[in-house]
């Protein structure tokens, strides 16, 4: 409680602090926009897997998509995001989900706060994170528990397992920046109201690793980057 | 302090019996008989909480994954519902409260503190401060014990054993410091435990009144001494593997887990050496106690004095060589499975002596079916029940089948309950009138033995029947199985049962509380027995007898002897003047 | 429909196992009821009646040393029935070359074939997760790994049970004798997931098991677990 008032009273005069001295990014109005493409020229890598339990709903089969590649070679679910820019932390939680034994998205970004894990499956599952910087969690969602929130704090990507059913696999990444986006089936993202400015763009990728560029961020204006991931 | 017997005695000898004020009679009290009660009534509280923990078990295994009724403002978030995990902290709380914090308060604590001095005609214990010092470890053991239910993560959840690694890694469970308060209790148990038992044994060795040989003394102070030497070897292995555990758990050490070179098996081997004797610890005091009340009802000596107390030195000295048999599966080198499979074999035989000296003493005899009565003969009968079914699991091929299935869990309970907890309940209507003063109601007396008789059978037999089906052991949902289904009737008419063994305990509450207060007062002796306590007053006084020792002229079992016209001859009596001397 | 016995045997040795359950079964049977017997008359016969004195007596040592002796010898003799069964089951191992690698793990266990190389740790390596096809009247050796914490690897028909222990591998063999599909559950507590931590297994004709291998043992078979995530993936902070 008291860290919140804390945080809550620092943030007040941050605010406060800039709004007097007029310093550009204090509104997020007045921000560029990122558009981020990543690329992979490689082949997908895609593992399929007979499944023996839960069958009714998790399927016969699991596809499990470790390198996700879609048209023009655009690379899905890689997490980019603007840690040099820094803004209040958006209102809308991480919701990640467990449906059709998948993580769903696959890979959720979130500011550091509160996530909601959901089970929408109806069967047990559970959530256990491996992570270094958060507490590691291994707790079982059952079938009636139809929302879990958990709270991650500190920024790293926290990789996610179901121990019940040991191919699902998800990944949130805590980021230490409200400008962020998970890249879609042809690889990009758009990032918007972005505090004009030299920023480093950093895009992650769960098996190609990190890539980093710089950027200029004029007021109003698209700015564009894109990746070229290989194999780590 | 009155630390010594020499000084306590001397107080008497001076006629000098100032009033301890009330917390050195109630609270910090050095006398055995309220230190006796103190652990009664922390064994019967922590059973109540223990009960409820085993309805909440069968309540999940009949009905899975439905609310539990009266659960619902505790889990607020499911609406009662049990989730696997709590499901799991219920099993392993139920065991620990049910092991460590009732039948070893009740038996070992509560009658061995009352019935050792008492018996062999001693004031008190051999270290009366030591004696207030176990109690009150013990008491902050329960408390710890109690904390773990509401720290994060919940209370330890890796069963009873805790075997290693799933215990001493908190990531496997998600526990974690329910599983620390968890080793941190019994550690702080252990301690509690290592100092009554020197009391008692030194007690027994050093402090016997006059004439009081050791085969003069009675079968449960036998029972009580070969007990005390047990808990002095046996936990303080337990006591060292729990820090271990902690250790691994907190300091990085890895004794138990393979990653940092540690050895899985080698917490199963500290367990078990501690965990067999362990289970004879809660069972030879019953031994005794059926052994006491059976001859003062029968009217009759106790057959076979000298082949029960050395069966019951047999079964100690045994115990520690057939702790194997709970490994047999377990990964340890098969050959020596073989020669744990003789040992146990070989530690039936002792307790197939008792049973039949049981029923010898029954022989003959001149049977009142008196509450007490009642319970130790349900004691011998549902001790026949689970000895007879550790047979199956002494024989190695068979133990691969049955091995963590119910029959196990139906074995464990015919042993504890059928044997330890209707050995509980004959003590305590036996000695209530010389504990408290005042006699328990023999209608609520009724009222409580048949139904808890009837509904344990319906409670425990059929796990005999699922266990041998191939249900396992500590599984959260049987429904999930295909081959359980069959077997899910069983399951429910477990749990009626077990529902109507929890109200069957109703009268027992009333009857203990009531006659506490407005029982009838009780006589010096009410049941013309033999032994020692009944000679002094009900309740006795702090010291327990007047200016002098009684002095003991005989063995503690002369009912019905020619030599005299009564049915009884107590110990503390003369000669009659009839005939010579007493026997043994 | 309620059941009260064994589940049906369908292995080798389960045969000698259920023969001594049958045996001890009548010896503890029969002791029971002649106790129970005992114990009820004498109840009956010596309740209190006004005017009859107890028996005075302190026992008899003929009585005595016969019940002693009489149980050890049946208990001796049941020890040594044992011997056999057990040296066979877990002592020694039939002479085979089928011979499979189950990992088991929080909440699975993952069977895995050596491939057509007939080597373990190879790249043609088969993972099954939760399943595994044997043929039926072959001996079947199963080495039991753990990567976390004990499991125990139960198979009822088979009346085969062996714990898993981490940083051990463990044999255990078993012959199935009926083709059929057999539940596979785990024995042993090993977390919040170990109720429902259940594999099968599939007992084919040689023919079927053939026909079965070829499809999903050859290097290129479609189906694979060459990379459970959690089990190849670092970042994983177990000591």
């Amino acid at each position: 409680m008291r860290k919140a008032f804390g945080a809550f009273t620092a943030l007040a005069v941050a605010a406060a602090a800039f709004a007097f001295l007029g310093l550009p990014g204090a509104t997020a109005q007045g921000g560029g926009t990122i558009v981020a493409e990543v690329k992979y020229n490689g082949a997908p890598v895609v593992e399929k897997l007979k499944i023996n339990k839960d069958t009714k709903v998790c399927g016969e089969e699991a596809t499990l998509e470790k390198v996700a590649v879609g048209p023009n070679k655009g690379l899905a679910n890689a997490v980019v995001s603007v840690p040099s820019a820094k803004g209040q932390a958006k209102a809308a939680k991480a919701v990640i989900d467990q449906h059709g034994c998948k993580f769903v998205p696959h890979v959720v970004a979130m500011t550091p706060g509160e996530i909601d894990i959901k089970n929408s499956d109806g069967i047990l599952h559970n959530i256990h994170t491996y992570s270094s910087a958060n507490p590691a969690i291994n707790k079982a969602q059952p079938k009636f528990k139809k929302v879990m929130t958990e709270k991650f704090t500190k920024p790293e990507v926290i990789k996610v397992t179901c121990d019940v059913h040991s191919w699902m696999l998800g990944w949130i990444a805590v980021v230490p920046t409200p400008y962020f986006g998970v890249t879609d089936q042809e690889g990009a993202v758009k990032i918007e109201n972005v505090p004009p400015g030299k920023h480093t763009v950093e895009v992650w990728h769960e098996t190609l690793g990190k890539q980093t560029k710089d950027v200029e961020v004029k007021a109003g204006e698209t700015a564009r980057v894109s990746f070229e991931m290989k194999k780590s | 302090m009155s630390a010594t017997p020499a000084t306590a005695h001397a107080h008497v000898a001076h006629g000098g019996h100032h009033e301890l004020g009330f917390v050195r009679t109630y609270i910090f009290s050095t006398d055995h008989k309220m230190i006796a009660r103190q652990f009664l009534f922390l064994g019967l509280i922590m059973m109540i909480l223990g009960g409820l923990l085993a309805l909440v078990v069968r309540w999940q295994l009949a009905w899975p994954e439905t609310p539990v009724p009266g659960l619902g403002w505790i889990l607020t978030e499911t609406g009662g519902i049990l989730e696997p995990g709590q499901y799991n902290m219920a099993f392993t709380m139920h065991a620990t409260i049910m092991i460590f914090f009732v039948v070893m308060p009740i038996l070992a604590g509560a009658f061995g503190n009352f019935l050792i001095p008492l018996m062999i005609g001693a004031r008190d214990m051999a270290f009366p401060f030591l004696n207030m010092l176990s109690f009150w470890v013990a008491a902050a053991a329960g408390v710890l014990m109690l904390a773990g239910f509401f720290v994060e993560g919940g209370h330890a959840a890796a069963g009873w054993t805790s075997y290693a690694p799933l215990s001493a890694v908190p990531d496997y469970t998600g526990t974690n410091w329910g599983q620390n308060l968890w080793c941190i209790s019994l550690f702080v148990l252990g301690v509690s435990s290592m100092m009554g038992s020197i009391n008692y044994i030194t007690t027994v060795i050093n402090m016997r009144a006059p004439g009081m040989k050791l085969f003069r003394m009675p079968l449960v102070v036998w029972a009580l001494f070969i007990t005390a030497i047990l808990l002095l070897l046996a936990l303080p292995v337990l006591t060292s593997a729990v820090a271990m555990l902690l250790f691994d758990r907190t300091l990085g050490t890895s004794w138990f887990t393979p990653s940092g070179g540690g050895e899985p098996l080698l917490w199963q081997h500290l367990f078990w050496y501690f965990g067999h004797p362990e289970v004879y610890i809660l069972i030879l005091p019953a031994m005794g106690i059926a052994s006491e009340i059976l001859p003062v009802f029968a009217r009759k000596p106790v057959f076979g004095y000298h082949a029960m107390a050395f069966s019951m030195i047999a079964i100690a000295f045994l115990s520690w060589i057939v702790y194997g048999h709970h490994m047999f599966v377990s990964g340890m080198n098969p050959a020596l499975g073989m020669a744990f499979t003789v040992t146990t074999m070989i530690i039936a035989v002792p307790s197939a002596i008792k049973t039949f000296n049981w029923l010898g003493t029954l022989w003959g005899g001149r049977i009142q079916f008196t509450v007490p009565m009642l319970n130790a003969l349900a004691f011998v009968w549902m001790f026949v029940i689970g000895g007879l079914s550790g047979i199956f699991m002494a024989s190695t091929p068979v133990d691969i089948y049955i091995q963590d299935t119910y029959y196990i869990v139906a074995h464990i309970h015919y042993v504890v309950f059928g044997g330890s907890i209707f050995g509980a309940f004959a003590a305590i209507y036996y000695w209530f009138p010389k504990m408290f003063g005042r006699m328990m109601n023999t209608a609520l007396g009724h009222l409580h033995f048949w139904p808890t008789f009837v509904f344990f059978n319906v409670t425990f037999f059929p796990m005999h029947i699922i266990g041998v089906g191939g249900h396992m052991r500590r599984i959260y949902n049987p429904l999930q199985y295909d081959f359980l289904q069959p077997l899910q009737h069983w399951n429910v008419l477990m749990t009626v049962g077990a529902i109507c063994l929890g109200l069957s305990q109703i009268p027992f509450v009333i009857n203990f509380f009531w006659s506490l207060f407005a029982g009838r007062k009780a006589p010096v002796n009410p049941w013309n027995a033999n032994t020692l306590e009944w000679a002094a007053p009900s309740p006795p006084p702090h010291l327990n007898w007047g200016d002098t020792l009684p002095t003991v002229y005989r063995g503690p079992y002369e009912y019905s002897a020619p030599e005299s016209r009564e049915d009884f001859l107590p110990q503390w009596q003369p000669a009659p003047a009839r005939a010579g001397g007493g026997r043994h | 429909m309620l059941s009260w016995w064994l589940p049906e045997n369908v292995s080798t040795y389960g045969q000698d196992i259920d023969w001594l359950f049958g045996l001890i079964y009548a010896i503890t049977g029969v002791t029971f009821i002649l106790v129970t017997v005992a114990f009820l008359g004498f109840i009956i016969v010596y309740r209190d009646r006004p005017g009859r004195r107890a028996r005075y007596t302190h026992g008899n040592t003929a009585l005595e040393i016969v019940w002693t002796v009489v149980p050890a010898l049946i208990l001796v003799i049941l020890t040594f029935l044992s011997v056999p069964a057990w040296s066979r089951i877990k002592m020694t191992m039939p002479q085979t070359d089928f011979v499979v690698r189950v990992t088991a793990k929080q909440f699975n266990f993952q069977v895995t074939y050596p491939g057509p190389d007939g080597q373990f740790g190879t790249a043609d390596d088969k993972t099954f997760l939760d399943e595994m096809h044997v043929p039926v009247n072959r001996p079947v050796r199963v080495n039991l790994r753990s990567e976390d914490v004990i499991h125990s690897f139960f198979v009822p028909q088979f009346r085969l049970k062996q714990d898993a222990v981490p940083g051990r591998e463990i044999p255990a063999w078993f012959e199935a004798t009926r083709p059929g599909q057999y539940e596979l559950p785990c024995a042993e507590l090993c977390g919040f997931g170990h109720s429902g931590m259940r594999g099968w297994v599939y007992v084919h004709t040689a023919e079927e098991y053939e026909r079965w291998a070829a499809e999903n043992l050859r290097a290129e078979a479609p189906l694979t677990t060459a990379a459970l995530p959690a089990a190849t993936e670092g970042g994983s902070p177990r000591p």
